[in-house]
């Protein structure tokens, strides 16, 4: 039997380069390699010997689609450690700077990114032609989402507002005015992109996955909560480390996550220790926290039969849906509720020790840790981005699919492949539209 | 430095003097060549004539289809992998031609420049002048700085973006 080779040589434009095969042997997958390589681990080392206080605007860089996440990401581990706590109006700031976040990063990934999969088109530029209303409308969501950012972060493209403690200026409640009367035909247009994506054609493909995202008891989460999974995980952020481990692995420059039992006095053998891959990001958000959207945004879920268990990682581009009309709906409700407080950040002594942050990304869980010296200086810092978290979720999910669809031609299998790559990252989404693909039969 | 005589010359679009002009870098600071958009816009910011803005942009390049719908006339300069060697110097008028394809602005994030000029054209919101000026990139590994031949492009694209500036204004009768 012919053996083959799906080969995608070069990923470009994701959060780091990466690169996919898939090979089959005698009618069964017998190799699958997703890589990427992690800029994080440059900005790690780049950390170092760098004031605290830098670390929201230096790890913003790391990404510009979520430069919000790794803000916040870095704001929480430090207020962990300095134990400042951000709350009342300042807490709901935050959340409200992560829904204009949410609103920009998954208007992009459905509309210009994932949407031309299901309708069969090559890219945005092929859907903008047969579908402009569409397209148009992606794009006023999308730009709802940049003028709340920018309202709140100082400027859209790299929000610079944000601080350890809070901010370092507040808005008016006048400032608002014209980004509330977006967010209300957003959050209609919203509603329209849930029942719209919902009718797309989805490959029937499903997966046991164990999902991975913060869990808040009084919220939808965004900043704070603890960790949780479908599969009884149930830890605080500053135990990331003791179950979620990163290896390198062979044909690759980024580290592989995975999930792990902790290690107790039971004396687990390494198979029962080791809980595998994992998947963090709007499907995992949505399938443990439903009950915590909005009446709205369940109602509209509730619509287009979104109910949990959601497990067709295709359906991933509807969840996003949801996830934007909610993060609408958050807004428009902080937005109205919202008084300026009289500080604009809380006061908080600099200590020296470990600081521990995890926070949602659009993508999924970002966990920075940082060593702060006596100094206030950087001595060391780990950053796990949602990418690689799910990498290793990637390579099973093209696993599985290429084994229960063996029989499918090149040409389709390649195009599924991508697809599953894209179900999981905007960033990773992009760069598969910018693929050179070569694809092999071997004899 | 080598230039492309048959893309250099001034734009056939219409600037209108007194017209919103927007000057967009396009980069990202730590990845070696990638940088030279943002380098070049830092220069105009202090050099360009009044009236014309300069935005960097270091990240989702989505934005521009939002900064073609706000400006008469748009001028992104952005790094580009090609054969040519290392400092060469493009300059299309995308809104008469469509960019070659195997010109690639280099970009580590989702929806690149050209993305963004080709979504406009399809829905008629190029503005009335978009041109483009990328600079062959040499290394665009995660560092901090550019390769000299690239750092040596930005006095020449810097002083060809001035001198198309001050044409327009000098000649706005015949370029209305």
């Amino acid at each position: 039997m012919n053996n083959r080779v799906i080969k995608v040589d070069y990923i470009a434009r994701v959060e780091g380069e990466g690169a996919l095969t898939v090979k089959t042997k005698d009618g069964q997958v017998s190799d699958v390699r997703f890589r990427i390589f992690e800029p994080p681990r440059f900005f790690e080392a780049f950390l170092r010997g760098r004031k605290f206080s830098e670390a929201p605007d230096i790890t913003a860089r790391i990404c510009g689609i979520c430069p919000v996440a790794y803000q916040m990401s870095s704001v929480h581990a430090m207020e962990s450690l300095f134990r400042a706590k951000v709350e009342g109006q300042l807490r709901e700031l935050r959340r409200l700077l992560y829904c204009g976040e949410w609103i920009e990063s998954h208007a992009l990934h459905i509309y210009m990114l994932h949407a031309p999969d299901f309708l069969g088109y090559d890219d945005a530029i092929q859907l903008a032609g047969d579908h402009p209303d569409a397209v148009q409308r992606g794009l006023r969501l999308k730009k709802t989402g940049n003028d709340l950012v920018a309202v709140l972060a100082g400027r859209e493209i790299h929000p610079i507002n944000v601080k350890v403690g809070g901010f370092y200026r507040l808005p008016d409640k006048s400032d608002f005015d014209e980004v509330l009367e977006s967010l209300k035909r957003a959050r209609d247009e919203a509603y329209e992109t849930v029942l719209w994506t919902s009718k797309l054609n989805f490959p029937d493909f499903v997966s046991d996955y164990e999902f991975v995202s913060l869990s808040h008891p009084d919220e939808y989460p965004f900043n704070e909560g603890k960790l949780v999974s479908n599969k009884g995980l149930n830890i605080d952020v500053r135990d990331y480390e003791l179950v979620f481990h990163e290896s390198h692995i062979p044909y690759s420059n980024a580290l592989q996550s995975t999930l792990r039992n902790p290690r107790s006095s039971d004396q687990r053998t390494p198979a029962q220790h080791n809980r595998g891959a994992y998947l963090t990001g709007p499907l995992a958000r949505l399938n443990l926290n439903f009950e915590k959207l909005s009446p709205l945004a369940r109602k509209a879920a509730e619509e287009a039969n979104m109910r949990p268990p959601i497990l067709n990682p295709f359906k991933s581009i509807v969840v996003r849906a949801i996830e934007t009309l909610y993060a609408c709906d958050e807004a428009i409700r902080i937005i109205k509720s919202y008084k300026p407080p009289l500080e604009s950040a809380v006061d908080y002594q600099v200590r020296p020790g470990f600081g521990f942050g995890c926070t949602e990304a659009p993508r999924g869980i970002l966990y920075h840790r940082y060593l702060i010296g006596e100094d206030g200086l950087i001595k060391d810092a780990k950053i796990v981005p949602p990418t690689a978290q799910n990498q290793r979720m990637i390579e099973s999910d093209l696993r599985n699919f290429v084994s229960s669809n063996i029989k499918m031609s090149k040409q389709d299998l390649t195009l599924r492949c991508e697809q599953v790559v894209r179900n999981y990252d905007p960033c990773i989404s992009c760069a598969t539209h910018f693929l050179r693909l070569d694809i092999s039969e071997e004899r | 430095m080598k230039k492309d005589a048959a893309n250099f010359g001034y734009s056939s679009s219409t600037i209108v003097d007194g017209s919103l002009v927007t000057i967009v870098g396009i980069g990202n600071e730590f990845r070696g060549d990638d940088a030279v958009g943002l380098k070049v816009v830092r220069r105009l910011e202090i050099s360009k004539p009044a009236g014309v803005r300069t935005i960097e942009l270091t990240g989702d390049q989505s934005h521009l289809l939002e900064l073609m719908c706000s400006t008469d006339a748009l001028i992104i300069v952005d790094a580009v992998q090609s054969s040519a060697p290392a400092g060469t110097i493009f300059r299309m008028d995308a809104g008469k031609e469509r960019v070659p394809e195997n010109l690639m602005f280099f970009s580590t994030h989702s929806f690149g420049s050209l993305d963004a000029i080709e979504t406009a054209r399809t829905l008629r919101h190029l503005p009335r002048c978009m041109l483009l000026y990328g600079i062959v990139g040499k290394d665009f590994s995660h560092k901090i700085g550019l390769a000299e031949e690239v750092e040596n492009a930005i006095d020449v694209i810097e002083e060809k973006i001035i001198e198309e500036l001050d044409s327009v204004r000098a000649h706005q009768n015949v370029w209305k």
